[in-house]
């Protein structure tokens, strides 16, 4: 099955955002200043995802 | 590129910069109910300034509660007995006439209870009433000098000198505090903290703002997130922290820090130096009593400490100097430098480099990958005992001293050069024993994966 890497990223996006939401609304941390911090997070998966897809499943897929 | 990949990127990006955006203009923009622009938690626009005074007589058990927002409250030492205030009140309306108006819609309110006394102004009433005009309450007050003061106030600074104790907090302002007989309490958000000559203990809670304190002869317990941390000639402090850096000076008893993302640069602590933190620096200079040191991913300075160092560092350099009682250190990858160490040194983890000069007292060194320099002091009296697994070790000795030594190097070689009077007891390839003169201190080098040397440093030579 072909992966559907923006998908993830928005999945992981969507996931990280509720459970920060979440920790907010229970006082464990103050969003904005989490959201500051890791936003940049998602640019890293997303980018990581995209050399998996290059270097491992594209050439498996060529074979 | 596909289109969706673009539709992503600028999803992300726009979030991203709209978070940015949101961390920047908070604190710093707003729109207040009154329809009134309000920026950085005041008004602005056309106003006109009204004053009213008055004076309320104050039994000496009574201490005065302030209670106001949006506007300053300045309260200083005056007659006995009484209280005088100047109140100004400024109306954000272009027709002078309508605000005088409505000025004089504007009252202090007293509430004389057998404690205290209780003043504020009618803001709580005319929102009530549905009035749509911003206004701000400036309120001057002249107290006795024995009078505890407590001031709640929201959006406006206070400033206060010259009473018995005192209470206050504030928001979106900043807040200053001098010359208070006892103890003070200082709660602040988003707003800087100043406090200097406080003659009690001192209690301070601040988010988003700096925070200077200087004479404090009573001990302060201070919590601070987001805002750096000033202290200049304290008794005790104890700080929890987030996000800011301690500067501490002349310390004189002990100084207790537990934060993250805090970095601490302490000089002239008295008393015991007990540190906890993370992701920033540590500095600690001129320290008389011990220091205990809990950092990650930071690094550690030490200098002159008369007391012992016990200090547990991840992912951080260590470089202590002039350490007069034992040091006791945890590393986790990162590099140590040592000189001048006055008792015992214990050195364990996985520490990158060490580099040890003129150490007075016995060594004991568990690493595990360091590269390791060592060059005790003299006089050469000290046990070293070092075992590294995959890097070399280096020991110059000063000449003419006696010493045993056994070195070990399972996988590399061994190199002595060392006096003619040298009585080797046992030589083969990855094992060297033997001995300078007689009833020398002890010395076993060991590495699992390195060379190992001992040669004489010239350059010192023990009388």
């Amino acid at each position: 099955m072909r992966l559907r890497i923006e998908r993830l990223v928005i999945g992981f996006c969507l996931t990280a955002l509720g459970v920060l939401w979440t920790l907010a609304n229970l006082g464990q941390l103050e969003l904005l200043t989490t959201l500051r911090t890791w936003w940049p997070l998602s640019l890293l998966v997303w980018g990581g995802l995209e050399l998996v897809d290059v270097l491992v499943l594209r050439p498996k897929r060529g074979k | 590129m596909r289109s969706r990949k673009i539709l992503l990127l600028l999803g992300i990006l726009t979030a991203g910069a709209a978070i940015e955006g949101a961390w920047h203009v908070r604190d710093h923009i707003a729109f207040g109910p009154t329809g009134w622009r309000v920026l950085s938690g005041s008004f602005h626009g056309p106003s006109h300034v009204f004053e009213t005074s008055t004076r309320h007589t104050l039994e000496p058990n009574q201490s005065l509660r302030i209670e106001n927002s949006f506007g300053d409250v300045r309260v200083f030492a005056g007659q006995p007995g009484e209280i005088r205030v100047l109140h100004r009140k400024r109306v954000y309306d272009p027709d002078k006439q309508r605000g005088a108006e409505f000025a004089e819609r504007v009252k202090l309110t007293w509430n004389d209870r057998a404690d205290a006394l209780e003043l504020q102004t009618n803001r709580e009433q005319l929102d009530q009433e549905g009035q749509n005009t911003g206004w701000a309450s400036h309120l001057e007050v002249a107290v006795p000098r024995d009078t505890a003061v407590e001031i709640v106030n929201e959006h406006g600074g206070v400033d206060v000198a010259d009473v018995a104790r005192l209470s206050a907090s504030t928001s979106y302002a900043p807040l200053g505090v001098t010359r208070i007989s006892g103890a003070a309490e200082l709660r602040v958000r988003h707003g800087p903290v100043q406090a200097t000559g406080i003659h009690g203990p001192l209690r301070v809670s601040a988010r988003h703002g700096a925070v200077q304190l200087e004479d404090v002869s009573g001990a302060i317990d201070a919590e601070v997130q987001h805002g750096g941390v000033r202290a200049t000639r304290v008794d005790t402090l104890k700080l929890q922290m987030r996000d800011g850096e301690l500067t501490a000076e002349s310390v004189a008893g002990d100084l207790e820090v537990r934060g993250s993302r805090a970095g601490v640069m302490a000089r002239g602590v008295g008393g015991e130096t007990t540190i906890r933190t993370s992701h920033r620096g540590v500095e600690l200079r001129e320290a008389q009593g011990s220091a205990h040191v809990k950092l990650q991913h930071g690094a550690l300075i030490v200098q002159t400490l008369r007391g012992s160092l016990t200090a547990d560092v991840s992912h951080g350099d260590i470089d202590i100097e002039a350490v007069t009682g034992n040091v006791s250190l945890k590393v986790t990858k990162g590099a140590m430098n040592g000189r001048e160490l006055g008792a015992a040194v214990q050195v364990e983890g996985t520490v990158r480099e060490v580099t040890l000069a003129a150490f007075h007292g016995p060594l004991v060194l568990k690493a595990h990958e360091a590269n390791v320099e060592l060059a005790p002091a003299l006089p050469f009296t000290q046990d070293i005992s070092v075992e590294t697994q995959r890097g070399n070790i280096r020991l110059a000795i000063p000449e003419g001293v006696p010493f045993d030594v056994i070195a070990e190097a399972a996988a590399g070689r061994i190199e002595l050069d060392v006096a003619d009077e040298y009585d080797a007891l046992q030589t083969s390839k990855h094992k060297v024993a033997g001995r300078v003169g007689a009833d020398g201190p002890h010395i076993r080098l060991h590495s699992g994966r390195g060379d190992v040397y001992v040669v004489m440093d010239g350059h010192r030579r023990e009388e």
